[in-house]
């Protein structure tokens, strides 16, 4: 049991925005807590959506000083991908591009100045774009289980795993899951790990494959990330010992490419610290919103 | 315990795998041979529509798939702790020495069949 009386509710309020992006039209979904001056947008990771979010959304502690929103990116979650389309002829595929000016777009639509942005694996991946590109227009990132560059073969994002992820004889709402149900820490409590598994066996067809295009194929920002001015967005990186997709000798060495930036590696975690383990990640992550704000 | 592994260690997986409810449910409607090297001894287990026997080299004459890793990788794969990057069987694959061949259509099929047939073999060690 959660301790939960009946009749809580949680202090998460969900709603959908239209956001025109790209020449098209979004319904997007995001949800929102919290009264902070600051506003906190939480990414999701490949072939998810925000519900990975629901204890930071619940953080009494972090909805004091935080506004926190969690939303779903276009062909996740709730969000539609851009129904007037005809986006049932093509194969979905993520762009860095995309992705990051989708975020920027929306935390402009919404009024989120000077926004503090946390992500986690693809999401961890975009954060360094996001300071690269729009540090001007952001407080701070916080990458969780990022990497610069995913060396996919070495990583398990085989050569041919997109094809194993549309192949019609594979049951993806079984397959996906168990693929990254073990990235997760031994340690971590085994119903967290399961809201994971749950949440990765709901994805629409395709959708995960076309966020893998994006994590371990097109991404990479090796040149990239010496450029980011962390005077200008503070970066933050807090990782998984146990993570063998973003790996922590990934993010020490991204880490060591941007002056300024702050690492921690986290023991008995694995790449999905908001979900497996809320309790262990929020240890880590108050110190570092702390310094977020502090450096304000 | 019998000697991991062993034709004794064997019939202990497939007892406790038949015993096991998690195993018939994720099972069902598989039907495949895979053999499992332990450095320089082998296993092979039949799935049958939510139960499995074990084969021995001797006993079958070819196999959908195959799990090859050194004696050492195994222990670690298997042990109560696993080390970082020891701790699933795709870990084990990609960061490490275990080689997975034959059908990949049938591996990724059964994917998380083989995952409750190999959490057996800790049951049974």
């Amino acid at each position: 049991m959660t301790g939960r009386e009946n009749g809580y509710h949680e202090p998460a309020e969900g709603r959908y925005v239209w956001l025109e992006f790209d020449g098209e039209e979004y319904r997007t979904y995001y949800e929102k807590a919290g009264t902070g001056d600051v506003p906190l947008v939480c990414l999701h990771t490949a072939g998810a959506d925000s519900r990975e979010y629901r204890h930071i959304l619940e953080d009494e502690e972090i909805r004091e000083e935080f506004t926190v929103y969690a939303f779903d990116m276009p062909w996740h979650g709730r969000s539609y991908p851009a129904l007037e389309t005809e986006w049932w002829e093509e194969d979905y595929e993520l762009t860095t591009d995309f992705y990051a000016g989708f975020v920027m777009h929306f935390a402009r639509t919404l009024g989120l100045d000077d926004a503090v942005v946390m992500g986690c694996s693809m999401g961890g991946e975009i954060v360094l774009e996001l300071a690269a590109e729009y540090g001007d227009e952001l407080d701070a990132v916080i990458g969780l289980e990022t990497t610069d560059f995913v060396p996919g073969e070495e990583r398990g994002y085989l050569g041919d795993l997109i094809d194993i992820l549309r192949h019609p004889e594979i049951d993806q709402e079984r397959f996906r899951p168990e693929w990254i149900l073990g990235l997760q820490a031994p340690a971590s409590p085994e119903h967290r790990k399961r809201e994971t598994w749950w949440i990765y066996s709901q994805a629409g067809h395709g959708v995960y494959a076309g966020d893998i295009h994006f994590y371990a194929q097109e991404w990479d920002a090796r040149e990239k990330v010496s450029n980011i001015d962390t005077e200008e967005c503070g970066v933050h990186f807090l990782t998984g010992e146990y993570d063998f997709s973003g790996r922590p000798e990934d993010t020490t060495r991204v880490a060591e490419r941007i002056d300024g930036s702050t690492l921690e590696i986290m023991d008995d975690m694995g790449h999905f610290p908001v979900v497996e383990n809320p309790e262990a990640f929020l240890e880590y992550l108050r110190p570092v919103l702390s310094d977020v704000l502090d450096a304000r | 315990m019998p000697e991991f592994p062993s034709a004794e260690w064997a019939n202990e997986v497939v007892r406790a795998a038949n015993d096991d409810p998690q195993f018939a449910r994720l099972a069902r409607h598989a039907h495949a041979t895979v053999l499992f090297e332990f450095g320089d001894q082998s296993v092979a287990f039949a799935l049958d529509d939510g139960t499995v026997e074990s084969r021995e080299p001797s006993d079958f004459a070819g196999w959908d798939v195959a799990l090859r890793a050194p004696m050492e990788t195994w222990e670690k794969y298997l042990s109560e702790s696993p080390e970082p990057f020891y701790n699933d069987l795709r870990s084990v694959w990609t960061q490490h020495d275990m080689t997975i061949e034959g059908d990949v259509v049938t591996a990724f099929q059964y994917w998380a069949t083989l995952k409750r047939l190999v959490a057996n073999f800790e049951v049974a060690r």
